[in-house]
């Protein structure tokens, strides 16, 4: 029982971020959140840096199935495998994609349920 | 160079040993062909196999034609024998031809094993990833 | 949303390699027609043609030649070793730009499916 009010205590200290619809209570939020943004600027820039990798991956394997598709259709492919590893590398990366996109809209959702 | 290059160059050799087996058959089939003396006897056939020119798999490069001289028979009985009783009979051995055959068809069935192997493998690279 | 350059080609593709089947049917049921003439179909060159130059594949239909193979005995010029050959290369390529398809589709289908 101890330790959940020590969580409300720490939620008490949250409220101060209710003076968000004061003025003045607003540079300590932006104190708050230059705070939050100086320990995980590293982490979050490095996870939408990786995204957008990934998605551009996705992408170039898409590109280099679909070439090696035309190269199926006019028969200059040299050798079959070639284009199912492509095709398969493409199916992956975008089952992968989405499963990461699931995850996070699951974790928005999360959120905004905390919210309510 | 197309994408089941394996089966078009065993192919290649199908189709040279077909044609081997063709000269083949043409000779045995010829082997007591009788002529007259004033006349080349049958020529037996000889399959030239060469690499293709293109690099992919054999090809015939042409057929070579055996003794027009052929090998003069004393058959007076003959209707065709000559004023002497000869005619001229093809210079064909048999057992080389047999042998010949035994290899161009085992070379025939080795080419195809070939065309087997290769979609088996190409089959397992078509349903890579499935 | 199904008519970007591949899927085009792949249709092509499929439509000819079908066409080829059937030729090859129609050589090996004619195989002692005397007269007959052993029929090729065509499509690779002109599909390639049509996508180095940028223009349409879908533009692009198989074109049927006879054989110009030397005639046998019973004047047909149909190989049946290479009729044989021809069609388990032609159902390889079938079977190839037909899962190359199904690529196509499961990633559209894949995406529209999101969740």
């Amino acid at each position: 029982m101890t330790s959940p009010i020590g969580g409300i205590g720490s939620i008490g200290g949250f409220s101060g971020v209710e003076g968000i619809s004061g003025l003045g209570g607003f540079s300590g939020v932006g104190g708050i959140s230059d705070d939050t943004e100086t320990t995980t600027k590293g982490p979050n820039a490095d996870f939408a840096g990786m995204l957008a990798q990934g998605l551009e991956n996705v992408q170039a394997n898409q590109s280099k199935a679909s070439d090696l598709a035309v190269q199926v259709a006019n028969g200059t492919l040299a050798d079959p495998a070639q284009y199912t590893m492509a095709s398969t590398e493409a199916a992956l990366g975008l089952q992968l994609t989405m499963a990461i996109r699931n995850k996070a809209v699951e974790a928005f959702q999360e959120i905004m349920r905390m919210q309510a | 160079m197309s994408t089941f290059n394996a089966i078009g160059v065993a192919g290649t050799g199908v189709t040279v040993y077909r044609k081997w087996l063709d000269a083949v058959s043409d000779n045995i089939a010829n082997i007591n062909t009788t002529t007259r003396t004033s006349e080349n006897a049958f020529q037996a056939r000889y399959v030239e196999a060469r690499a293709a020119q293109d690099g992919n798999g054999a090809e015939v490069g042409g057929i070579q034609l055996g003794s027009a001289e052929g090998v003069l028979a004393y058959e007076p009985d003959n209707p065709l024998a000559d004023a002497e009783g000869y005619v001229r009979r093809p210079d064909i051995d048999l057992g080389s031809q047999m042998a010949q055959m035994m290899m161009a068809q085992r070379a025939y069935q080795a080419n195809l094993a070939v065309v087997d192997r290769a979609r088996e493998s190409y089959s397992a690279a078509i349903n890579l990833g499935k | 949303m199904f008519d970007d350059r591949s899927s085009s080609a792949l249709r092509v593709a499929v439509a000819g390699l079908a066409a080829r089947q059937s030729a090859i049917a129609n050589n090996i049921a004619n195989i002692e027609t005397p007269g007959y003439r052993a029929r090729k179909v065509k499509f690779e060159e002109a599909l390639k043609g049509a996508m180095d130059n940028g223009g349409s594949p879908s533009d692009v239909t198989p074109s049927v030649l006879s054989s110009l193979e030397p005639t046998r005995l019973n004047g047909s010029n149909v190989n049946l070793d290479q009729e044989t050959l021809s069609h388990i290369d032609t159902t390889m390529r079938y079977n190839l730009a037909i899962r190359a398809l199904d690529g196509k589709y499961s990633l559209l289908r894949e995406a529209i499916k999101g969740a």
